[in-house]
């Protein structure tokens, strides 16, 4: 990673390990490094069990008991999150950096109105009046794009539908209009109509306040033309890293060719795509019925991680060395580290 | 449009060869769920308001549309799990709408039904096993002739479960393991063969890739299309999602406020929808695509 | 019809239903009240049939309970045999006493309940916490017949409580304060075995409910917007906790008139239920009935309370009829 530039927020060789009382301690996040700049877009694109969510959690310092940041640094503004006092992590949490849950369905307070839940935020940061927190908190209503605020802010949650909910969760964390926003899988579990309107709405909040975002997901569609840089993650590690277009258009690492074909496959109406006829087919199920492009086999387990690449069992063009040694960075273009021994030895 | 996907018609498909019968035919059907009691003010919420499709033997038809149009509803209802207020369910002529549970246990081995939530539609306490052989053992000495015998004998469970795991994709060896201990897309598998434990000929998947990884969708989708082939299976699938339905779905009806207000080859739906609500769920497909090939676009 | 009008109804129909109940149940048990004067040969068998009459007890099922709805309406509720008085003003008298006792153990119990509940539940896995669970898993185990009588037998070697009924001897001597202390030292033990047993139950209760809510994931994303934890506590997990607790207090409430008969017994206090188990023994037969019904309008009442509070205190009961989805 870039690390001469002075990043807003940076991660450098995070690891972060689960000890679980039966079985082996695992590495969720092992040695991740990313950077981004301050109003930027960046992804986090990896499957479920590549560590992202623990990622994310990490940046705001709520892991669960029995996980541990070991080795690296989460730099804010240059303030290591990691020596931070829980007194001092209080402040930066929704105020600084706030993140937007996955499920809007259990993330929201039964027992409060979206109101009190967007209010609550406010009133932990700022000294309002109650006067003012409400009026601040129709205001946040309206901008996240609510046409009658003054009805959804004395409803429940029961009484929204998914979309709006996450609508509730997305004022709740911009209302102390924080420097950085992590979406974790923002609209996983909406229907599919609904991702247009979270990612304009986000791109809004970006454009209207150089929020930055750290946007997560297991889905590549969701960042195309909304990401500016895109990180690849697989098992614990960052294996490729570019900006949108390149990630999309010219896919360095065999996960990622992967991962943009599937995606390209769901397109609905769309020109094909005849690059993809240039690179390597993912590995196909041996009965030869199979016609959708797929990845075979399962993502490793987090206790047991090969020596060598993580990806070589399922990869399509692996090579010897792959499962011998790990491969390190290499950058075949500028800006553009990838580890793959395809691009180097 | 597409030319990039595949066909999806593998070549020994039974559509060339034999007249194409009708395996599911729905028609007219209506349920309204009812709140409320001898205590409480009657409310009744309109689920489903008239929903006609035809599945031919051996193809798929998704239902597609957004959350609370119906779509669900009408999975349960086929599947009997619910009874509909009114309407006719022709399973190969017979019509089940109104059946007594009784009548329908020969029916239930003909239909199985596969949720989106692996996790909650399983026993967490049960093996692999267990769970395969569940309606094995609750269908013995009813339905298609091969569960009949295969539910009896604890031997030919155990193998049949083994095959049905191979089958799937899952290694035979964790017959005995516990489910706690399978992947989300693991546990897909499992509810598929379990699904298919009891031979049927329709098959309800109810959002059943919604909530998988993208990878792990498109390999649980490459499963359904092996499996179609392989056994000859009907599909009904339930989803909101119009892009991923496309890759699978020979027909797509699409779903608002308890209606099918829209039916026909995917070909045609996508590339010329003509209801309102169509070409709203069409929108957002396109918009994800259309970013997709800008950006790839603006690579080269 | 509005919601606490329904309850209402449904509570009526219910206690209707109890009484149809205890009188079939009663008519099936066998034996009567004159049943100990058929052995005294000094009765005779007319003198038996003229008080049976006099009482109504010759009469078909159908009769004696209408007859009985109809003192019930009245403010009586039939009439005692071995009494020889109205039924509801005796019953009244002693509930008085049960009332007092089991309404003070309730107060005592939630109030200590609740705090040690949310602070175990906060703190899990530290001292207080082990110290709670340990505590109340011996109390659960040990019957409360065993509490009881351990409790009693410790007061009466260290003479700490005034033992025995709820007055003492020269009760009507005394001042005013003076009585007061009288019936609160007499109250002590009683209470104290009440405060024991119903405590140990309450508060695992309310530990488990706030655990539960405590790691929530809506709970989480508030840690993540950077609340504090006091106020995550009071004003965000509390409130959610607070429903199972609701239903747990409508549960007491409902047993203010049934649960306490076993303390009654071995302290003496002269609550409703030595009463009641005497009229059973006896087969007094409106007495018991007349009891019961008492006790199922406790039952009843509680629950209309809890619901009626679970009504104004959270928003997902009281809108269900007017969702959204």
């Amino acid at each position: 990673m870039d690390g001469a530039k002075e990043y807003f927020v940076s991660v450098r060789e995070l690891t972060i390990t689960y000890s679980p009382e039966d079985g082996d301690p695992v590495r969720a996040v092992d040695g991740v490094s990313l950077a981004i700049g301050p109003g930027e877009i960046v992804g986090i694109l990896g499957e479920s069990g590549c560590g992202k969510s623990t990622l994310a959690s990490a940046m705001l310092r709520l892991l669960p008991p029995h996980a541990r940041c070991e080795g690296g640094a989460i730099l804010i503004r240059g303030r290591d999150l990691l020596h931070l006092s829980e007194k001092e992590l209080r402040a930066i949490r929704g105020r600084e950096i706030s993140l937007i849950p996955q499920d809007p369905a259990l993330s929201l307070n039964p027992v409060m109105t979206a109101g009190s839940l967007v209010g609550e935020v406010l009133r932990a940061h700022f000294p309002l009046n109650a006067e003012q927190r409400r009026q601040r908190v129709v205001e946040l209503l309206r901008e996240v794009g609510f046409d009658h605020p003054d009805e959804i802010y004395s409803a429940y949650p029961h009484q929204l539908s998914g979309g709006q909910r996450q609508r509730i969760a997305i004022a709740q964390a911009v209302s102390c209009r924080p420097a950085l926003l992590i979406a974790d899988e923002p609209t996983s579990k909406l229907d599919a109509t609904l991702q247009a309107e979270i990612v304009a709405l986000l791109s809004r909040i970006r454009r209207q306040h150089a929020t930055a975002i750290l946007v997560i997901s297991h889905d590549p569609s969701l960042f195309a033309g909304f990401a500016d840089r895109i990180a690849v993650m697989y098992a614990g590690r960052i294996v490729e890293v570019g900006t949108s277009a390149e990630i999309f258009g010219r896919p360095l690492h065999p996960y990622t060719q992967a991962l943009v074909r599937i995606a390209a496959s769901s397109m609905v109406g769309g020109a094909p795509l005849l690059e993809f006829e240039k690179w390597p087919r993912p590995t196909v199920d041996p009965k030869g019925f199979s016609q959708l492009p797929a990845i075979a086999g399962e993502s490793p387990d987090p206790a047991h991680l090969p020596i060598g690449c993580r990806f070589e069992p399922r990869c399509s063009e692996r090579m010897d060395v792959c499962s011998r040694r790990y491969p390190r960075e290499f950058t075949p273009e500028p800006s553009r580290p990838v580890n793959c021994f395809k691009y180097g030895e | 449009m597409g030319s990039n996907l595949p066909t999806r018609v593998p070549a020994n498909s039974p559509a060339d060869q034999e007249p194409i019968q009708v395996l599911l035919s729905v028609q007219g059907l209506c349920k309204k769920y009812v709140r409320g009691g001898l205590w409480r003010k009657r409310v009744a919420v309109p689920a489903v308001s008239g929903v006609d499709f035809e599945i031919p033997r051996g193809q798929t038809l998704a239902l597609v549309g957004e959350s609370g149009s119906g779509k669900s509803t009408v999975a349960r209802c086929v599947a009997r799990l619910e009874r509909p207020d009114s309407g006719q369910i022709l399973i190969q002529g017979a019509d089940i709408a109104q059946l007594h549970p009784r009548e329908l246990a020969p029916f239930r081995s003909a239909i199985q039904m596969v949720f989106q939530d692996a996790v909650t539609s399983m026993n967490p306490r049960f093996s692999a096993l267990e769970v395969i052989e569940e309606p094995l053992l609750i269908h013995r000495g009813t339905g298609n002739d091969g569960s009949r015998e295969a539910g009896y004998d604890r031997k030919n469970r155990r193998d049949l479960a083994r095959a049905l795991m191979t089958e799937v994709g899952l290694s035979s060896d964790w017959i005995h393991r516990s489910i706690l201990h399978f992947s989300g897309g693991q546990r897909q598998r499992l509810a598929l063969a379990r699904a298919l434990a009891l031979r049927p000929q329709l098959m309800v998947l109810d959002e059943t890739l919604s909530g998988l990884d993208l990878s792990t969708q498109a390999q649980i989708a490459n499963l359904l299309l092996d499996l179609q082939a392989e056994h000859s299976l009907t599909y009904l699938l339930i989803s909101h999602d119009l892009a991923l339905v496309a890759k699978l779905a020979d027909v797509i009806g699409v779903m608002a406020q308890g209606r099918t207000v829209e039916i026909g080859p995917t070909q045609q739906i996508i590339s010329n929808p003509s209801h309102p609500a169509t070409k709203q769920l069409l929108v957002s497909a396109k918009a994800a695509a259309s970013n997709l090939a800008a950006v790839t676009g603006a690579a080269e | 019809m509005s919601f606490i009008g329904r309850r209402l109804l449904r509570a009526i129909v219910l206690l209707i239903g109890v009484s149809a109940l205890c009188f079939l149940f009663t008519e099936m048990a066998p034996g009567s009240f004159f049943d100990e004067m058929r052995l005294n040969p000094q009765i005779s068998p007319e003198t038996i049939l003229a008080l049976r009459s006099h009482y109504g007890l010759d009469q078909p099922l159908l009769i004696r309970y209408g007859r009985w709805m109809k003192s019930a309406l009245h403010g009586d509720l039939g009439y005692s045999i071995a009494y020889n008085v109205p039924v509801a003003p005796l019953l009244w008298s002693r509930a008085k006493n049960t009332l007092l006792l089991t309404t003070t153990a309730l107060v005592l119990t939630w109030i200590i309940s609740v705090p040690l509940g949310v602070w175990a539940a906060n703190r899990r896995g530290g001292l207080l916490d082990k110290l709670v669970t340990l505590a109340s898993s011996l109390l659960v185990s040990v019957p409360e017949l065993v509490i009881a009588v351990g409790l009693l037998a410790i007061a009466v070697r260290w003479r700490v409580f005034r033992i025995g009924g709820m007055v003492s001897a020269d009760f009507e001597d005394f001042s005013t304060w003076a009585k007061l202390q009288d019936i609160m030292l007499h109250l002590a033990l009683p209470a104290l075995i009440l405060v024991l047993c119903e405590t140990a139950v309450i508060v695992r209760h309310v530990r488990a409910s706030v655990l539960e809510v405590l790691g929530a994931p809506y709970m989480q994303a508030a840690r993540g917007f950077g609340i504090g934890s006091a106020r995550l506590l009071f004003r965000h997990a509390l409130p959610v906790a607070a429903n199972p607790a609701i239903s747990l207090l409508g549960f007491s409430l409902a047993g203010l008139l049934s649960g306490s008969l076993i303390v009654e017994v071995v302290c003496g206090w002269p609550g409703m239920g030595p009463l009641i188990l005497e009229a059973t023994l006896s087969r007094d037969l409106y007495l018991v009935i007349g009891g019961i019904m008492f006790s199922a309008l406790f039952m009843v009442g509680g629950n209309l309370v809890a619901d009626v509070m679970l009504l104004a205190l959270d928003p997902r009961i009281r809108r269900e009829g007017t969702d959204a989805n």
